[in-house]
This record gives structure tokens, sequence and C-alpha cells, in this order.
């Protein structure tokens, strides 16, 4: 290039020899020199001494960028003894009319230009182009970044725009020497905004310092930028300027821009540091690695994952603790990433669950399966707690699967025999298998705030499959309890994790021991065994509203009596209008009453529990039938119940007597 | 199909009503959670309605049509509104759909809902109708 400039200037040297006053008109194919290359120029002036001057160029190109019939007009045009142009105007196709003056002198060739783009606008080079010490200086004010980022296609569906104010100073220039460059770039008043408006800055300043040298073809150097001021939107991200957000070294070399040890501040959630290649042409990335350690959990969910949860609509989490966070790319995207907890508390607001002392080791890569380790030193899941447990899972990028782990639940454990969630046509697809170990009863009902109740409750659930936000249990899930058990049949649960999650299933309850049942409770003892079938039992939002229950005696010989206590609750159940035809004579007198079988159906639509007993009894139905000495029956007069109020009137009947052991 | 037309009218009248006068008459304990949300974030959506910013769809959603017209700190908490907004309004169509006992009804319950919604929208709100967005 600085042969070519020379080549141009002994053009111009040729054109000197012509006499003065004859006028000068020159044509050259291309002038270049560093950052600069004109094509087809022509110069037109009157004299080399002052006087008008045309100079004009097809095409210009200059730092990157194209400009088109660039023509330079001067008032008084010197080449002979200083080269000057004074009262010149700049001009190029969809740019100008610019007001310029330049002046090269001396044997430094001190040169001093100016360029007046609009009335804020100036750009001011001066420097010593020749000499011990050849340097160049620009200082431009005011810059337009619309205009200035025209260049950057990336940056366009962003309409950047803002002031920039400029300074370079470029030393040691010229041949043989190796350049050394100080730019400082002052944002002020940045924008950007996406069409959407999602991804947008706003009142922005910002500085932008870059420290280089050259070697060879090479570029090394530093970049940092301070982002003093400002707030940027990026999605659902949020973040007000302040304090230095990057800094890196680079090397910038004709294919590379290879980028190392830089820093990316994440608004006081940590560091990440990291090293990048680009390549040039055209720009893209081909490697990079991202690492940082020690993230403050809370603040990286408060300005960061809980804005991402919350524009999802997904639930909010609470995350204390510390992670470190490890990311490789290359120029395809993602290779694979890590995350590691300590001591992290992960937490969803809404009470389902919290876990704390939580470790853990999750990697993922794009092209392998890897070994997730996840550790917790207690566990709450809803309002039951878990000891500590330890899961671990191969993870590939469309599979998933837990090996088999235990979650001590109160005084046993829940048995996870598989769990694992498949991609298929973009969606997960997950099937569990699980068993839960019996369960105290009395320390399940305190954990869950319910009148306290005897026995064990254990469930064996061979296979429950997601498909499409429908949790489905493939055949059937025993549930052993109060000495009999529970079969569920056709259970799904729909969206459990929407607004509102529904649950579909059918329930066969057989030998159910009533004394377990109800020997705690304040409703009063009742000895027997029951059986019970519940057809389409359907739950919104975790409620019953609809179903088809039947209750009644199983068949067999066990005990059968009832509490005089018991009687009286089952009586206030059906309500003050709602008497029971029992045997007064004999309430006041027996504490326990023999019984031959009992029995009660509802049939729940629209909150009305639509109520049937054994059988008609007079205007009534039997809901208990006696047996024995002294026997004792009840009939239900009520046939339409509300389901709120049965509710309501149970748990008064069922509010749990202080135990005495 | 009359009688789902009927039922429809009766739900969204009820809805209607509901909205001025907290009873509404398809009151299952979920639609009544799901509808005692979307009255509480109607406060904080309506001056973003009034400003344009966020349009009521045709498929009976809200939409953040404007994001431009919010300022940029709040932006990211009205696309957590609308989030929740769509979410609570499929779950209130599914639900009444079903709570009527047809689930299949889905569908028509959200374009008669959608299409009320549209109607009771006030002056200056922005509606979708077809394919765009108009100020009523």
């Amino acid at each position: 290039m600085r042969r070519a400039l020379r080549g141009g200037l002994a053009c111009v040297l040729i054109a000197l020899a012509v006499p003065a006053d004859a006028g000068i008109s020159l044509r050259l194919a291309r002038v270049s020199a560093p950052a600069l290359m004109l094509d087809d120029v022509r110069i037109d002036a009157a004299r080399l001494d002052g006087g008008a001057a045309r100079v004009r160029a097809a095409r210009a190109r200059f730092a990157g960028r194209e400009l088109n019939d660039v023509q330079l007009d001067c008032a008084d045009f010197t080449v002979l003894p200083v080269q000057r142009c004074r009262g010149g105007v700049l001009r190029a196709r969809g740019f100008g009319p610019w007001p310029v003056e330049f002046g090269v002198q001396g044997k430094r060739r001190t040169l001093d230009a100016r360029l007046q783009i609009d009335r804020g606008t100036r750009i001011e080079v001066g420097g010593e182009l020749a000499g011990d010490r050849p340097h160049l200086s620009v200082k431009a004010g005011a810059l337009d970044l619309s205009r200035l980022l025209t260049g950057v296609p990336a940056l366009q569906p962003y309409a950047p725009a803002g002031m920039a104010d400029l300074a370079i100073e470029l030393t040691d220039i010229g041949a043989g020497r190796s350049p050394t460059l100080h730019m400082r770039v002052a944002l002020s008043a940045g924008r950007l905004a996406s069409a959407d408006a999602l991804r947008a800055a706003e009142g922005v300043s910002a500085t932008v310092d870059v420290e280089a040298r050259r070697t060879g073809d090479d570029w090394n150097g530093t970049v940092a930028l301070d982002w003093q001021g400002g707030e940027l939107l990026w999605d659902s991200v949020y973040l007000r300027g302040g304090g230095t957000v990057l800094s890196s070294s680079f090397r910038l070399s004709k294919k590379t821009l290879e980028v190392s040890g830089a820093t990316l501040d994440l608004a006081g959630a940590g560091r990440l540091s990291g090293d990048a290649a680009f390549v040039r042409a055209p720009f893209g990335l081909d490697t990079a690695s991202l690492h940082g350690e020690g993230f403050d959990l809370p603040v990286l969910n408060e300005r960061f994952i809980g804005p991402l949860f919350a524009a999802r609509g997904w639930p909010a989490l609470e995350l204390k603790g510390s992670a470190d966070f490890a990311a490789y790319a290359d120029g395809t995207g993602l290779r694979g990433a890590t995350l590691r907890l300590t001591d992290a508390q992960v937490a969803d607001v809404a009470g389902r669950f919290a876990l704390s002392g939580v470790d853990a080791e999750l990697p993922w890569q794009r092209d392998a399966t890897t070994s997730l380790k996840l550790s917790a030193g207690h566990a709450q899941f809803g309002r039951i707690p878990a000891d500590g447990f330890e899961l671990r899972a191969d993870l590939a990028p469309d599979h998933f699967a837990l090996q088999p782990a235990r979650v001590p639940l109160l005084d046993a454990g829940l048995r996870l025999n598989a769990l694992r969630f498949d991609r298929v046509d973009g969606s997960w697809n997950g099937d569990l298998s699980a068993d839960l170990e019996p369960v105290s009863m009395p320390a399940l009902t305190q954990a869950l705030g319910w009148p306290r109740m005897a026995g064990s409750l254990g469930a064996s659930i061979p296979r429950v499959s997601w498909r499409n936000g429908v949790l489905s249990l493939d055949g059937q899930m025993v549930i052993q309890v109060f000495d009999g058990y529970v079969v569920a049949n056709g259970l799904q649960v729909i969206e459990p994790f929407g607004a509102m999650p529904r649950v579909l299933a059918e329930l066969q309850m057989r030998y159910i021991d009533l004394e377990a049942l109800t020997e705690t409770f304040k409703f009063g003892r009742v000895t027997g065994r029951l059986d019970g079938d519940v057809a389409g039992l359907e739950l919104s939002r975790w409620a019953p509203v609809a179903f088809d229950a039947r209750i009644r005696s199983s068949e067999g010989d066990y005990p059968r009596t009832i509490s005089q206590r018991a009687v009286e609750s089952i009586t206030a159940l059906g309500g003050p209008g709602a008497a029971a035809a029992i045997q007064r004579s004999f309430l006041g007198f027996f504490e326990r009453f023999g019984y031959r079988r009992m029995g009660l159906s509802c049939r729940l639509r629209g909150g009305v529990c639509e109520m049937d007993g054994l059988a008609e009894k007079g205007e009534g139905y039997m809901l208990i039938e006696g047996g024995g000495v002294p026997a004792l029956s009840v009939v239900g007069y009520n046939r339409r119940v509300d389901w709120q109020e049965l509710l309501d009137r149970l748990a008064r009947v069922t509010v749990t007597r202080p135990v005495v052991r | 199909m009359k009688t789902l037309r009927n039922l429809l009218l009766l739900c969204v009248f009820a809805a209607s009503a509901a909205w001025a006068q907290g009873n509404l008459e398809i009151d299952t304990p979920a639609i009544s959670q799901v509808r005692g949300a979307m009255q509480a974030r109607h406060a904080q959506l309506a001056p973003h309605y009034a400003s344009g910013a966020v349009g009521l769809t045709a498929d009976g959603r809200v939409e953040l049509r404007d994001a431009a017209a919010v300022p940029l700190a709040q932006r990211q908490a009205v696309q957590a509104l609308v989030a929740q907004e769509n979410g609570d309004r499929d779950a209130l169509y599914r639900e009444i759909a079903r709570a009527n006992g047809h689930p299949e009804w889905e569908a028509e319950v959200r374009s008669t809902f959608a299409q009320r919604w549209i109607e009771r929208a006030q002056g200056g709100w922005y509606v979708q109708s077809g394919g765009k967005w108009i100020r009523k």
C-alpha cells in the first residue's frame, strides 16, 4: 500500500512540471494509502500555488466503508510550498457537503485537518507523517452512532443511535515500525431497540478503551468497556449500568480475532471469564470457553433466572448459595456446559418443594452422555420433610435417566426405581416407576396437618408416564393403608404444574380397618372393615369436583361396633335438619352398639353430593343397619348435601383429640 | 349446538356480570380461584391496555403488542403479567368447558369469550380483528 501511495504521489510530481497558469488536469487509476484507497481519481486545479481545485474519485474505501462519487472542492488549493486546502467542501453520494480544511507542511510533514460534518460533529486529524516519531491523532466529537454503525450488519436490526466522542492516537506509524494505538470511544445517550422492543437500551453512557500495538501483520492489545449508566433490556433480563463490565486482551490477525483473558461482570452476581477465537471473513465464532466461580445465586436469580422464568409463566424459585459455571462453544453453537452448586438452597416460592444443603455437579455435552450428581442435606415436598439423599443420572441431549435412588421420607423412603425422559419429535416423554415404603400414618398425618391417623401407608407405582403435559398411570397403583389397600386405576394428572391441574382416577378401597381410621379422632370409634369404590373421580386444583362413590362394610367375619360418640358424629354430618332414626332409648345407656352392615354413596356433581345408603327406609335411606345386642340403625334423610358444607361438618367432627399415651 | 350456544352465552353473561359483581354462576372452586387471580391482575394490566402496550387477541388471550409503550424498566414485569394472564385464561376456558361436561367445547368457549372480551374492551384499547390490531 505504501508503495502504491508513493506511486500516486509520483504522478502528482510529474504534473508539477506543467506550467502553472495553463491549468492542471490529472487522472490516476488508483491512489492508496494506509486505510484509504481511491479509484479513478481526477484532479483539476487552476494553479499549483493557489486558486480553486477539484479532486474527484469514483470510489473511496476508507476504514472498511465504501463511498461513491467522492468530490473535494477547494477554494484555495496549493501543492507548493505546502500541500493545503482552504475553504474546502467534501461530498460523496449520500454524504455531505461537509466543510473541510487540511494542510501538510515541513520536513516532518505536519498534518492538520478539520472536517465539519454538521453543526455539532467535527473531526480533527493532526500529527506528523514523517520524521523520527511519526504519529497521528484523530479527535471526533458528537458522532452520530446510527451513521457510524451502518457498517456493522449484526447491529442493524437494533437501530443503534446516540452520540460518540472518539479519540485515537497512533504512534510510530510508517514503514518498518510497530505502531501503537490508543483509542477511546465515549458513548452518550446510546439507545437501541429491536422491532419488538424486547431487546432495547436507553440512555446508555459508556467508555470503550482500546490499547493495541502492531507486530508484523498482527495487532495485540486490550479492550475495556466501562458501562457508566443507562438501562438495558435483553429479552426478559433488565440491567442498569455501573462499573467496568468487560475487559479483555485480543490479537487481531489477517484471518482471525483471538480474545483471551476476557472477564464479563454479571451485574453483581459474579464474573464470567473466557477465551474465544473468531474467524474474520465471514465473521463467526470458531471456539469459545467461558467459566465463572462463586456466582451469588440470590443475585443471579433476582436479575437473570427469575425474570426469565416469569416471562414464560414458569414457577418462581428461591435460590441461595453459590454456583460455578463453565461452557464451551464452537462454530455450530454450545458444545458443553457444567453447572456446579455448593451448599445451595433451591425452593419453589409456592412451597411445593425445597431442597437445602444442595451440592450438585451438572454437566451437559452436545455430543456425549454425561453423569449428573446431586445431593441434598434436607428436603421438603409440600409439608412432608425428607432427610438427605443423593441422586445420580445420565444425561444426553435427547435422554435423561436417573439411577435407582432412595429419598428418605419421614420414617420410610421413596424408592425411585426408574425415572427417565426421552425427547421424541421435539417433546420430552417421561416414565417413572417408584415404591413408597410403608410410612407411619401418625407421622404422615402430623406432617400434613391432618387429623392424626393410625397405621401405615405404602404405595407401589409400577409405571407412570409423562406425555404432552399429562402424567398417566399405566396399570395400577396400590396403596397399603389402614391395614387394607387402595387401588388406583386410570390415574391421570393433567398439567400438574399449570394454572389448573386436574386429576382423573378410579379408586377401589378394600378391607380398610375402621378402627385405625377413627380411633384417634374426636369422631368416635368404629370397629369393622370397609370396602369402597370411587368411579369417575375428578379433581380440579387438587379439590374434588366430581365422583360416584360407594362405601360399604366388607364381606367377612370381624367385630362390628360403633361408639355412642361416632353415632352422634354421623348424625351431625347429616346437618341440623337430618335427624337420624336411631334407637334413642338405648343411645344414652350403652357406650357401644353392634351393627350388621353400613353403606353410603355420594354422587358429587356441581358442588352437591347426592347421597344414598344401603336401602330405602321409609322416607330416608339406611346408613347403618343394626345387628346384635344392643343394636343400632342410622337412617339418613338429606339426599342432597352441599359438598363444602359436608367437608366443614366433617372437619368439625374429626378434629383430633389430644392423644394420651 | 343450540344448547352449546345458549350455555356459552350464559357463561359469558355470568362471567361478564361477575367481573363487575364478583359473583359467577359457573362457580367451581377452580374457576373461582382463576377468576380471583385474573381480577387481581386486571388492575395491573389495565394501564397497559389503555396505553396500547397490551392488546386482546382474537383467540381470547392477551399479547404484548407494543413493548415500546412500556418504560424499559417495567417491560420484564409486563411480560410476566402477560404470561400469567394467558396461563389463567387458557385454564379458564378449559375448566368452563370441562365444568359443563364437554371438554371438547374448549375451542368454542375460547372463541366466544374472545369475542366478548373484545366487545367489552374499553375505547382506546387494542383488539385483534382479521389478523390485524385495531384501536377501539
